[in-house]
């Protein structure tokens, strides 16, 4: 079933809720139907896919021959306090089968024009009953988003969408990319009040550049982090002065090829503000401000050494 | 119907042209409520036909652009290879009256996409007001649908029965910014519809 939410009429914007059966199994003794499906939510901005998210689950029917009542409910939701839409899909004759979706978008805070809804299995026929469009009770909490914005390991020679990087080399023996410099724009912004994880594998060539500096990463709305090979500095966005995390031990080439979790380079963020740096295992805390969504994170090494680049992860919750 | 004509006796008036109806066995609120969902459902329909109008001028109009450019590219061609005045006459003739057509398949398709927006404009004006009373009332608003191809709508009961790829539309409108659309699914295995 494809339930399909439009804002323009020409139907190029809109907010897809997807129940696409990929198995349909009848057991011919005692007449339940197993149904394996994707569920989806999509939105389309221009007739483009600008995020989704999708789970796999699977129901089982039982007794279908001459059966009251119905078997699976549909419920299509839009909560604007929170811009979210939230696609819920429930099993009537199991009702402990639950799948919940959702959608940290903008559209929510719009009216929709029209619904088109459309059966896009042929196994089987159905009806749809009790199509209404009530109130929401005074009590509903709206479900946490979770939306991964970006996620690679680079096992393959493609650079995952949004991302760009000059003079950059893929060493296929590594899996990873040999740069100086990249830029990671989002294709939805990190909303101003998420929890956030931004995580990267760097190792340096090199960890005596200039001013002992290894290289920056700038946090678009977030704030400027500095590392060099005897500490860490974070200045946050529109401040000139930061956080300094001295590090116990200076970092050195030994400990960044013998102990892989030197590489990680990871940002966690919470909802009330605080953020938490992490390199070469040591941790550096800080606060920041949130007035603005972030839409990227670029990476300059500095004097021009080249650094690894072996994972890339970004992901938000809210 | 304009915003200032929707006035509960000027709608029981119009009512009492269409059907011969008991009207002091049921109240005002009511009539005006099944006037409402009435009213939409035609207008749905109407849309639905102006869609289908639509979709045809867009393909009118294409094929006449294209033919105004295949005849260009032969005018072209011709006289190129310095062709006949007779030949290049009927062509010229030609083209310009695919230009015409064009042009004219251009305008009513402008026309038709505005009656469009007026149209969903008015279903829209309508259907928020009718949200509100039944959702004031009882909660919820059972969607006005309008059923296209491979579907079997029962008005009764307003459910609907969808073959393969059978596809219906269903009318939204409501000042709520935040709400639950359900449906219930039930699956009927091929052979028993």
């Amino acid at each position: 079933m494809k339930y399909s939410y439009y804002y323009d009429l020409e139907k190029k914007n809109r907010i897809e809720c997807i129940f696409n059966v990929l198995m349909y199994e009848q057991d011919a003794k005692d007449e339940t139907i197993r149904l394996n499906f994707q569920a989806s939510i999509v939105e389309y901005k221009n007739d483009e896919v600008i995020q989704s998210a999708n789970r796999l689950a699977s129901f089982v029917l039982p007794q279908q021959q001459g059966s009251q009542g119905h078997d699976i409910d549909f419920h299509r939701i839009r909560y604007k306090p929170e811009n979210k839409w939230i696609f819920e899909i429930r099993n009537n004759r199991v009702i402990s089968e639950t799948l919940v979706l959702g959608l940290y978008t903008d559209l929510a805070r719009h009216d929709p024009i029209g619904l088109d809804v459309q059966h896009i299995n042929n196994q089987y026929n159905v009806e749809l009953r009790g199509n209404n469009l009530s109130r929401l009770q005074p009590t509903y909490v709206a479900p946490t988003i979770q939306s991964l914005l970006v996620n690679t390991n680079f096992s393959d020679r493609r650079i995952p969408d949004g991302f760009t990087s000059i003079g950059y080399f893929y060493d296929h023996n590594n899996t990873r990319l040999r740069l100086n410099n990249f830029r990671q724009t989002y294709r939805t912004k990190i909303p101003k009040k998420a929890e956030f994880t931004i995580k990267a594998s760097i190792t340096p060539t090199s960890v005596s550049g200039v001013d002992n500096k290894l290289f920056e990463v700038d946090l678009d709305n977030i704030g400027t982090i500095h590392v060099f090979n005897h500490q860490m500095r974070f200045i946050k966005v529109n401040a000139s002065a930061g956080v300094i995390k001295n590090f116990s031990n200076p970092l050195s080439m030994e400990s960044f090829l013998s102990i892989p979790e030197y590489s990680d380079f990871i940002i966690d963020g919470d909802k009330n503000g605080n953020i938490r740096i992490t390199y070469g295992s040591e941790a550096l805390e800080a606060s920041i401000d949130s007035f603005e969504d972030s839409l990227f994170l670029a990476f300059t090494a500095s004097g021009s050494i080249n650094h690894y680049l072996n994972q890339l992860f970004v992901e938000y919750k809210i | 119907m304009k915003k200032e004509d929707w006035r509960p006796n000027k709608c029981v008036k119009v009512f009492i042209l269409f059907e011969e109806v008991h009207m002091s066995e049921v109240t005002t609120k009511s009539i005006n409520n099944q006037f409402l969902r009435d009213y939409i459902d035609s207008e749905i329909q109407q849309k639905r036909r102006l869609e289908s109008t639509i979709s045809e001028y867009n393909s009118l109009t294409r094929k006449a652009r294209e033919r105004v450019v295949d005849q260009m590219n032969l005018i072209q061609v011709l006289e190129g290879q310095g062709g006949g005045e007779e030949q290049l006459k009927t062509l010229r003739e030609r083209k310009t009256k695919d230009v015409d057509l064009q042009s004219q398949s251009e305008k009513t398709l402008e026309e038709l996409k505005q009656k469009r927006i007026n149209l969903v404009a008015d279903i829209r004006h309508h259907l928020i007001e009718l949200t509100k009373r039944e959702v004031a009332a009882g909660g919820f608003v059972t969607h006005r649908i309008g059923a296209g191809p491979r579907t079997n709508l029962n008005r009764q009961t307003m459910n609907v029965t969808f073959r393969e790829w059978g596809q219906i539309e269903m009318a939204i409108a409501t000042d709520m910014d935040s709400w639950r659309d359900s449906s219930q699914l039930k699956i009927i295995t091929k052979g028993v519809l």
